[in-house]
């Protein structure tokens, strides 16, 4: 065969720029699924790269395209997004980190689905109503093609945790330097020591007493088995029902004394503001007076009869 | 006037040199600049010599019907045969590459990571350059023997007596051989050194498939492919250009064409990695996703 050499070499060619071509594409474009382009806008730092995954609850759907410097203050993002894939309605996008060494991805969260039905129904008071920061939630829809899904809160960056674990560190190394100053140079750990010696030795004081308290209840209990082992329970019962009479006894004499009290109670109150004799006797002024002046004429008399004693005696004998 | 001899430097005697009379450290001091002069003359002299040549090159692409016919021949020489060399360097190179970074990995880095090391690795800066430097040492070196031996053979005085232009004859297809075929060298070379990485993570690690290819495509951009096209392009026209010239001017018998052959690859592995720094120097800002 004449031309050989031309033929291998345009096969090489061919198969090299073949090559060249289909893996440049393969890599650029993420294989050969068609996808449609969607936007999000992010703040400057980021740190967005193309090629970085998209992913919708975690799953792979697509990948960023292009990264747009906007001298705004904001990095326009171009994702690449597989046809088989849709984006709900109501989805926000965050960078968020993977692993801890910078690595980043474009997280989309999509809308809970009770949100959805929420928003959809327009139920009062459930869900808060929908505002430019929290797009609408509604069951069914999705996004169009080239359309700008919202940003949403974004995923602490490894400096904001460094920062806070930083932070950590700081109050943790001051804690272990007051412990240091109470504990070493205060003497606070021979000071522990001491306490938990003087608590051991009052736990084994307590166990002790502990014991010998237990071996007197226990002779306590024994006896007080015994006594009730002693007790006789036909006597027993005639005491208790002798008892139960003396109490009835009790019971009705007690309801006499009532009886007994009560018409006490309607003499005095008869003699207090009745008109008997008792009680004008009790009561009434004039008796007084009347028996004061007797007393006195009385009085009067026994002086007269002293004084004329002939007046009102005469004896004779015959 | 008397016959007295003028006052002035008296003229040396036979075979000795003005300097001969001069204190030691004076002729130390002389002869040191007279050699880094000679060395510098020297040096602008090979530079010189070269863009005679390659001025030579580009008037000889006029004699299209001399080196047409040559083409596809040299081009098989380089490019064709030289797929089993390349393909084993860069499918090992793949391998280890993509193998020794799953092993140095800090606990926590995504494995996706393997992917994308083995692809900037093999298509930055392995794919081009050792592609590059393993063509210099097999298709330069052949190419400074056969230019070289025929020099010392005089068939290239024969052909200018033959009214060829040998250097339309002899180093044209040669530099368009080299032009063409180690880009596309270096795309196999590439593209086997990806595969073979991959096939190696994934049968012999914890790595998937899925975190290699995820990894491969991470903040790739179509500039990375020129860029190692645009680096195989300047190595393979270096090494067609270094190594015919190095044959061209070989002289002295076989020892010659041995020195010829032995610096052809030296030169040209020097000035491949030269390249390799240059272009480095002035694209890789352009490489930033």
């Amino acid at each position: 065969m004449k031309r050989r050499d031309e033929v291998i070499v345009g096969v090489f060619v061919t198969v090299a720029v073949v090559v060249g071509v289909v893996g440049t594409l393969w890599l650029a474009r993420r294989g050969y699924s068609k996808s449609y382009p969607m936007y999000a806008v992010f703040d400057w730092g980021n740190n967005v790269k193309t090629g970085q995954p998209v992913l919708l609850a975690g799953v792979q759907v697509g990948y960023v395209d292009q990264v747009h410097l906007d001298p705004a203050g904001v990095l326009d993002v171009a994702l690449s997004i597989d046809k088989q894939w849709k984006i709900p309605e109501g989805t926000t996008a965050t960078v968020q980190n993977e692993g801890f060494f910078g690595d980043k991805s474009v997280a989309l969260h999509p809308c809970l689905r009770a949100q959805a039905t929420v928003g959809v129904e327009g139920a009062a008071g459930a869900v808060p109503p929908a505002t430019s920061s929290t797009p609408t939630c509604r069951a069914g829809a999705f996004y169009p093609p080239g359309d700008t899904i919202p940003t949403g809160k974004p995923a602490p960056t490894i400096d904001q945790m460094l920062a806070r674990v930083d932070s950590m560190s700081g109050s943790l190394s001051d804690v272990v330097k007051a412990f240091q100053v109470e504990m070493v140079q205060k003497n606070g750990v021979e000071d522990l020591h001491k306490t938990i010696q003087s608590t051991n030795a009052l736990l084994l004081e307590l166990h002790r007493v502990a014991e010998q308290q237990s071996a007197a209840l226990t002779l306590t209990l024994a006896t007080i088995r015994k006594s009730a082992s002693a007790l006789d329970s036909a006597a027993l019962d005639t005491t208790v029902r002798n008892v139960a009479a003396t109490t009835q006894n009790l019971k009705q004499m007690t309801s006499k004394l009532q009886e007994t009290s009560a018409r006490l109670d309607s003499v005095m109150e008869s003699v207090a503001h009745g008109n008997g004799t008792v009680s004008k006797l009790l009561n009434d002024p004039s008796v007084y007076n009347d028996i004061h002046t007797l007393l006195a004429r009385l009085d009067s008399l026994t002086a007269d009869i002293k004084a004329n004693p002939k007046r009102y005696i005469n004896v004779r004998v015959f | 006037m008397s016959a007295t001899a003028l006052p002035g430097p008296s003229l040396p005697p036979h075979g000795r040199r003005p300097t001969d009379d001069f204190a030691i450290p004076q002729r130390a001091a002389i002869l040191f600049f007279r050699r880094v002069a000679r060395i510098t003359i020297g040096f602008f002299l090979q530079i010189g010599l070269r863009v005679q040549f390659f001025t030579e090159i580009v008037r000889a692409f006029g004699e299209v019907r001399t080196w047409m016919p040559l083409t596809v021949r040299q081009m098989r020489n380089i490019g064709v045969d030289s797929i089993p060399l390349a393909g084993i360097v860069a499918a090992f190179i793949g391998a280890v590459t993509a193998y020794q970074t799953v092993y140095q990995l800090f606990p926590g880095v995504q494995l996706s990571a393997v992917g994308w090391i083995v692809r900037q690795s093999v298509v930055l800066e392995l794919g081009p350059l050792l592609t590059a430097l393993v063509l210099a040492g097999r298709v330069g070196a052949r190419m400074a023997a056969e230019i070289g031996t025929m020099r010392v053979t005089e068939q290239i005085d024969a052909l200018e007596t033959l009214a060829y232009d040998p250097i339309a004859y002899l180093v044209v297809p040669r530099t368009i051989a080299g032009l063409t075929m180690v880009p596309l060298l270096t795309i196999l070379a590439i593209a086997i050194g990806i595969v073979f990485g991959g096939i190696t993570v994934v049968a012999a690690t914890k790595v998937r498939l899925t975190d290699y290819t995820s990894g491969l495509r991470l903040t790739f951009i179509p500039f990375q492919v020129y860029y190692a096209l645009i680096k195989a392009t300047l190595f393979g026209t270096s090494i067609s250009l270094i190594c015919s010239y190095e044959g061209y001017v070989t002289e002295t018998g076989a020892e010659g064409v041995g020195r010829s052959t032995a610096r052809a690859v030296v030169i040209s592995s020097v000035v491949i990695l030269l390249l390799d720094a240059l272009t480095a120097l002035y694209l890789a800002p352009a490489l930033a996703p």
